[in-house]
């Protein structure tokens, strides 16, 4: 059968060492997962998921993954704005200490926030004193630790888009008689849209997966500040099948947003330049 | 005299240095080559760009002057900006594109709206009201462009190159169709351009500008029968 002219393609094929590297690549990253889900109890999936105390961990996670998202878009986009659009000295300097924590070891984020916002810490005990308010041990202790390692993500993603983002139809706006913020809410946010999505999922699944700076901070009581990352670590120790499962919930949503956002992510930027 | 603008800004690779007035009704046509600094200039007048030296008024009223730090900030002068590729916001339909000043500035939805449509049937596009900016032609985006413009009424009208982002078979017919309508605009206004064609067929006065300068101004004949510099030469030769 002949291939119709239009139908022929040329594929630039990859020079064999570098695919050969490549594979191996791959295969690094798929085993460990192959190997989970060869150990995990499918049949008692749904068992396990039901136990209380699996649920009660999840359903912590969600609620503070969530709140820690919707945080990271409130603070996270302003301060993304300042610092693509803002001059003023240092702004380089407070990228980094505002980003430091994706590079951070989380524990080290959850010490600092313990030795600052904790009951005895530099400004926790002010907390404390005036509103008899803790952050240790409690829900905010999480989404409070969550949103400080998660909204980076966030902040990086819109500020790439508001660079690229043509700042001419703001230019254009303003010379029709838009305040500043009206011109932000009217224009800027439409035309960064998809970096808003595509940032506060990176921002929730950072949240969902979020350990070392919660429990470091908030602790580890089951229903208040054990989530199903924490619940899945100390699990390892007791009951095997229920870290599999809490693993399994764990890897497939982690899957579905990264496929979800495919080439959103990489390509915010790229995307948003109309 | 509306317009009354004589300033300098200066950076550190670029400088420009010009002195220009229009009154109202009038279009005053900016030539020059690229880099010569006529958006710049536009950007001056619109609030977008801050004077050096010197100062700018419209009808009287001190829009921006360094020595006695005045600046009126862009959104508070009475200034309407056709942009180069026009700049329709994409996320809104031609007749809220339209309506964005009014809205912008506090006008009700239905009145804003009301005036929108107004506009369109000006410019001849009623029919087009709901379509994306783009799902419409080159020529109907400038003709939005200048609608919008025009929604909020502004005394000082400016023009950057509203014909260069169109097709050569068009740009006739646009032009055209622009200088009719720019007959019923009774602000004064600014026209930037690289071709003479559109500062013959648009404007009633022209000034030249190379390299940060003016170099000559004046009616288009007058200029064209006796060129300062080569380039206005080489410039307005095969036209006139």
């Amino acid at each position: 059968m002949k291939t119709p002219p239009s139908a022929r393609r040329i594929h630039d094929r990859a020079p064999w060492p570098v695919v050969v590297v490549a594979t191996l690549a791959i295969a690094f990253f798929a085993l460990p997962f192959i190997g989970l889900l060869g150990r995990t109890p499918w049949s008692d999936l749904f068992d396990v998921l039901g136990e209380s105390r699996v649920r009660t961990a999840l359903w912590l996670s969600i609620r503070t993954s969530v709140a820690s998202a919707i945080a990271s878009l409130a603070f996270g986009v302003p301060l993304a704005w300042v610092l693509a659009r803002g001059r003023f000295p240092g702004r380089s300097a407070v990228r980094a200490l505002c980003t430091m924590s994706m590079v951070l070891p989380p524990v080290v984020g959850g010490v600092a926030l313990f030795f600052s916002f904790g009951r005895q810490g530099v400004f926790g005990r002010f907390l404390d004193d005036w509103f008899s308010f803790q952050f240790t041990f409690s829900v905010w202790g999480v989404i409070l630790a969550q949103t400080f390692v998660a909204m980076p993500y966030l902040v990086l993603t819109v500020e790439a888009a508001i660079r690229q983002a043509d700042a001419r139809f703001e230019d254009a706006a303003r010379s029709l008689g838009g305040s500043r913020w009206y011109v932000f809410r009217r224009i800027t946010v439409p035309a960064i849209r998809p970096a808003l999505i595509a940032g506060a999922v990176l921002a929730w699944a950072r949240a969902l997966g979020e350990f070392g700076a919660t429990i470091t901070f908030a602790g580890n009581f089951p229903g208040t500040t054990q989530t199903m990352s924490i619940a899945t670590y100390l699990a390892l120790d007791t009951d095997a099948r229920e870290a599999l499962v809490l693993s399994v919930v764990m890897i497939a949503t982690s899957f579905a947003v990264l496929f979800g956002l495919r080439d959103r992510w990489m390509g915010a930027a790229t995307g948003m330049s109309r | 005299m509306t317009l009354d603008a004589r300033f300098s800004i200066v950076r550190p690779t670029f400088s420009l240095d010009v002195d220009v007035n229009v009154a109202p009704g009038e279009t005053l046509a900016v030539l020059g080559p690229n880099g010569a600094g006529k958006t710049t200039l536009l950007r001056a007048l619109a609030g977008l760009a801050p004077i050096t030296r010197g100062s700018i008024s419209l009808d009287g009223t001190v829009l921006d002057d360094p020595e006695h730090s005045v600046f009126v900030p862009v959104e508070k002068r009475p200034v309407g900006f056709v942009f180069q590729d026009y700049l329709l916001f994409p996320n809104m339909t031609i007749i809220e594109n339209v309506a964005f000043g009014l809205r912008a500035r506090g006008t009700a939805r239905e009145a804003a709206r009301a005036r929108a449509g107004e506009l369109l049937e000006w410019v001849g596009l009623s029919e087009h009201a709901q379509k994306k900016p783009g799902q419409i032609s080159g020529g109907q985006a400038q003709r939005v462009a200048l609608a919008r413009a025009m929604a909020v009424s502004p005394r000082l009208l400016l023009l950057d190159e509203p014909l260069a982002a169109l097709d050569v078979t068009t740009r006739r017919s646009v032009r055209t169709d622009l200088s009719h309508l720019l007959t019923n605009v009774d602000s004064a206004r600014i026209l930037v351009t690289h071709d003479p064609r559109d500062a013959r067929v648009l404007a009633d006065r022209l000034v030249i500008i190379e390299d940060g300068r003016i170099v000559q101004s004046g009616s288009f004949d007058g200029i064209a029968a006796n060129p300062a510099t080569p380039y206005v030469h080489e410039l307005l030769g095969d036209v006139s």
